[in-house]
């Protein structure tokens, strides 16, 4: 089992900030996600989440402040070696391969031991043990019916999902995930997020951005809430969803006092 | 001492020259990210038309006028007949039939106006000065004066009229301004008159300079104006302005310098290649 | 066959060989390059400086394609710092500075160039039948590296090179690998060119060419190497072709450019896809 000592977080990120010119999207902030957890990661609009996920992947280099995958500093890795060191992410704003079919666009994260180095890349053809896994992965979201359909012409409940089935294929040991159920009907939603929590279970650690609080809530042990770049909570969900705090930063001021 | 005056004249000439063909190419690609490489064709066309009005005529200033309105139009049809039906394609479709135009203008002037080119009849603006000791032709000032002057009208134009404000509200976020009513077409159009009218004022200035207009007068800016809206930082018309003028500069030392070494598109190229390498988004470019 | 129709033959196996070339850095690897003649140029003139030195066509093309394939990766390099339409402009600076290295430098003929390179022992039939077998060569392994991971990696690269690193492909690898193949490809087909002219001279190296052989490319339809291969054809042969028309043959090629890209946006291969489709049945 865990070590009883000091368990080492899958992800830990420690005292970051980022400015984009005159905008604090982060303000020092600092936490830890433990092996096999699945954390919500939550906020209004603005909040800084998206920039968090994207410190974390490589894509932003904050001011300050550090990322540790199991304990391993990231500094200086670039987000193609996060992605190899078990980081899997989907984006918020979608970025389908534009030209190349759903299934292709798995396949080719499938393939990851194939993209390694351009020396191991050319020296293989075979798609196929990867297209396989490929559509086990877009069955596993519910969108293998569209499997070989050009992402160009698909609406976003699917290029949802295909971010999230691109991601698995990375097979990551932690799974950064942007607001998956977005642009999705409530039915597929809710089967989404039964597959978040399978994942979850299988042993896969997940931090998961969303506005469907109500499925954030059904799944997630955890709540990490940001708010104008700062945390303001973090702990577990109903303890999270009662706090003072996290209610005026999405309700407003007020909302405690005012009659019903 | 009196050399460096020279080099000094010289390049701030050329840079001035640069400067007026470049603010077009630099307007377009802001709005549009397209590599409007027959800019250089229109640059030639100003020159034709001036000296063609001129020498029927006999008044610089008429050629000029209908040289400035002639371009600007045709870079506006050029917008409208070339560009704006394959705006949505790869930037590279958008040089290539950018490419083909400049070849089609240039294989037209020469067929059109011979190979050898033509000189004016009675060269206009012939007068010269002496200033800080250094001989300098009517021409030649006014090339100066004349870049001054256009700059700040099109710098005033854009910070204190409607249609400049939102000019670089198009160029910032075309969907934003166009949900606060602006008419992105107007403004393209408008752009495109401009920058072309800049080209055709700079292509007149080229061909009294040097008292000759041929067909391949544009091929040396087609290719040098791209140098300076990188320098620039791509889309900033000061920008342009002050990478317009250090090319100049560095062109008329270096050729001086190190001509036995590099030839003068290799020295500027040389340069801008190093200052991409520091400052990958430009001279004056943003970090992003 | 007529030595006239075997030097047009050949003159169209050295241009596909440089087409494919840049079909691997800005087709299949999404980054557009103004200034790959300048790496034809480097083979052009390793061969010729190597040919003049005594030195055999076994040595002498592997010498161009080693020397094209590092000038290559230095631009790569450079390529990695700057974004799309900087890397166009960076790319055509290259090839500028490397024509007016060449131009001042005396020891490489200057303006004039380098002449008197002889043709190689086996003689001229020998020398056609090895560049045709060699394009063959190449045009093969164009298609393997499509059909590989690699070219998967390269269409990943290509269409946005942020998400290709959230698949774990280094993008950087990536495009230094396409700038080093293939302008190791334009040092080949420069190596070639030295020997068929017999010698060479800096003015087919310039920005003329670089924009030619992009033209090639783009005419091709970018993703297709079939379309590269016959838009490299034509190009090549309409010259000859429109001999009879010689002062309209320039105006001629720039329309035809314009035309195509305006109303045929994706190119000949954009065109064969349409075939297929219609083929497959009207849907
Ligand atoms: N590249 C950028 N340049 C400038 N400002 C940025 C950039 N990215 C984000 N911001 C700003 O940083 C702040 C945080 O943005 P972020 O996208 O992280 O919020 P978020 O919590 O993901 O919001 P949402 O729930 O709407 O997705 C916002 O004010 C945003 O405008
Ligand atoms: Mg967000």
């Amino acid at each position: 089992m865990m070590d009883p000592k000091q368990p080492r977080p899958a992800l830990e990120v420690r005292d970051i900030a980022v400015q984009f010119g005159g905008i604090r999207a982060i303000d020092h902030v600092s936490f830890a996600v433990g092996k096999g957890d699945l954390v919500g990661l939550i906020g209004p609009n603005g909040a800084g989440k998206t920039t968090m996920l994207r410190v974390v992947s490589g894509q932003v280099r904050p001011q300050v402040g550090q990322v540790l995958l199991d304990g391993r500093d990231m500094r200086g890795f670039r987000v193609a070696q996060r992605a190899r060191t078990g980081l899997g992410m989907s984006n918020q704003i979608v970025r389908p391969f534009r030209h190349l079919t759903l299934l292709d666009n798995v396949a080719l994260a499938a393939g990851h031991d194939r993209t390694s180095s351009p020396w191991v890349a050319i020296g293989s053809v075979s798609r196929k043990r990867q297209r396989a896994a490929a559509m086990e992965l877009l069955a596993l979201v519910g969108i293998a019916s569209v499997a070989h359909a050009d992402p160009r012409s698909q609406p976003l409940g699917v290029l949802k999902r295909l971010e999230v089935a691109r991601a698995l294929a990375m097979k990551p040991v932690v799974l950064l995930l942007d607001e998956p159920l977005a642009g999705l009907n409530q039915a597929e939603a809710g089967k989404l997020a039964d597959t978040i929590l399978e994942l979850n279970a299988s042993g896969v650690t997940i931090v998961l951005i969303e506005h469907n609080l109500a499925e954030a809530q059904r799944i997630c042990r955890r709540f990490l809430v940001l708010d104008n770049g700062r945390k303001i909570a973090d702990g577990p969900v109903a303890a999270v969803m009662a706090d003072d705090a996290v209610i005026t930063a999405y309700l407003g001021e007020g909302w405690r006092n005012a009659t019903r | 001492m009196k050399l460096i005056w020279e080099l000094a004249l010289q390049g701030l000439l050329n840079g001035c020259i640069y400067a007026l063909i470049a603010v077009g190419l630099v307007m377009v690609y802001g709005l549009l990210r397209v590599l409007h490489i027959a800019h250089a064709g229109l640059f030639t066309l100003g020159a034709y038309v001036s000296l063609v009005v001129t020498n029927a005529t006999g008044s610089l200033a008429l050629a000029l006028a209908c040289s400035v309105i002639t371009v600007g139009l045709s870079g506006i049809a050029i917008y409208r007949f070339c560009y704006e039906p394959i705006l949505s394609r790869p930037p590279y479709v958008v040089l290539i039939v950018s490419i083909g135009l400049f070849i089609m203008m240039e294989e037209i002037f020469r067929i059109v106006f011979g190979p050898y080119g033509l000189s004016y009849l009675k060269p206009p603006l012939q007068e010269r000065f002496t200033i800080l000791g250094t001989g300098i032709t009517a021409a030649e000032l006014s090339v100066v004066l004349i870049t001054i002057v256009l700059f700040a009208t099109l710098d005033a134009f854009n910070r204190f009229t409607r249609i400049g404000i939102a000019s670089r509200a198009t160029v910032s976020d075309p969907q934003m301004a166009s949900s606060f009513g602006v008419d992105i077409r107007l403004i393209r159009d408008m752009t495109f008159f401009i920058g072309s009218a800049f080209a055709a004022v700079a292509g007149t200035m080229v061909g009294v300079l040097n008292n000759l207009v041929e067909p391949t007068m544009g091929s040396v800016p087609s290719y040098k104006a791209l140098a300076i809206i990188v320098l620039g930082g791509m889309g900033s018309i000061r920008g342009a302005l002050a990478s317009a003028l250090f090319l100049g500069l560095i062109e008329a030392f270096g050729t001086t310098y190190l001509g036995t070494l590099l030839d003068r598109d290799a020295i500027a190229f040389t340069v801008l290649l190093v200052v991409l390498m520091l400052r990958p988004a430009g001279l004056t470019g943003k970090k992003t | 066959m007529s030595a006239y129709v075997l030097s047009i033959v050949s003159l169209v196996g050295i241009n596909i060989i440089l087409a494919l070339g840049l079909h691997l850095i800005s087709g299949l690897c999404g980054q557009v390059s103004l200034g790959h003649a300048a790496f034809y140029g480097v083979g052009a003139y390793t061969t010729a400086l190597l040919a003049k030195a005594g030195y055999p066509i076994g040595l002498t093309l592997p010498a161009a394609m080693a020397a094209a394939a590092v000038a290559g990766f230095v631009v790569g390099l450079c390529s990695l710092r700057v974004r799309e339409d900087f890397l166009a402009i960076a790319t055509m600076a290259a090839g500028f500075i490397f024509l007016g290295v060449v131009k001042q430098n005396e020891a490489l003929g200057g303006e004039i160039g380098i002449s008197g390179i002889a043709m190689p022992s086996f003689g001229r039939d020998g020398f056609v039948a090895l560049e045709l077998g060699v394009t063959v060569l190449v045009i093969l392994f164009c298609l393997h590296v499509r059909r590989s991971w690699l070219g998967f990696g390269f269409s990943a690269v290509a269409d946005d090179d942020v998400a290709a690193q959230m698949v774990g492909v280094d993008n950087r690898a990536y495009k230094l690998t396409a700038f080093c193949i293939g302008t190791a490809l334009a040092g080949l087909a420069g190596g070639f060119l030295a020997y068929y002219l017999r010698g060479v001279s800096p003015d087919a190296f310039g920005f003329t060419a670089s924009i030619s052989v992009l033209c090639m490319v783009v005419l091709g339809g970018m993703q297709s190497i079939a379309g590269c291969i016959i838009a490299t054809t034509i190009l090549t042969l309409m010259p000859e072709v429109l001999r009879f028309a010689d002062n309209y043959k320039l105006l001629i090629f720039g329309a035809l450019l314009f035309l195509t890209m305006r109303f045929l946006p994706d190119g000949l291969g954009g065109l064969f896809a349409l075939a297929r489709r219609k083929e497959a049945g009207p849907s």
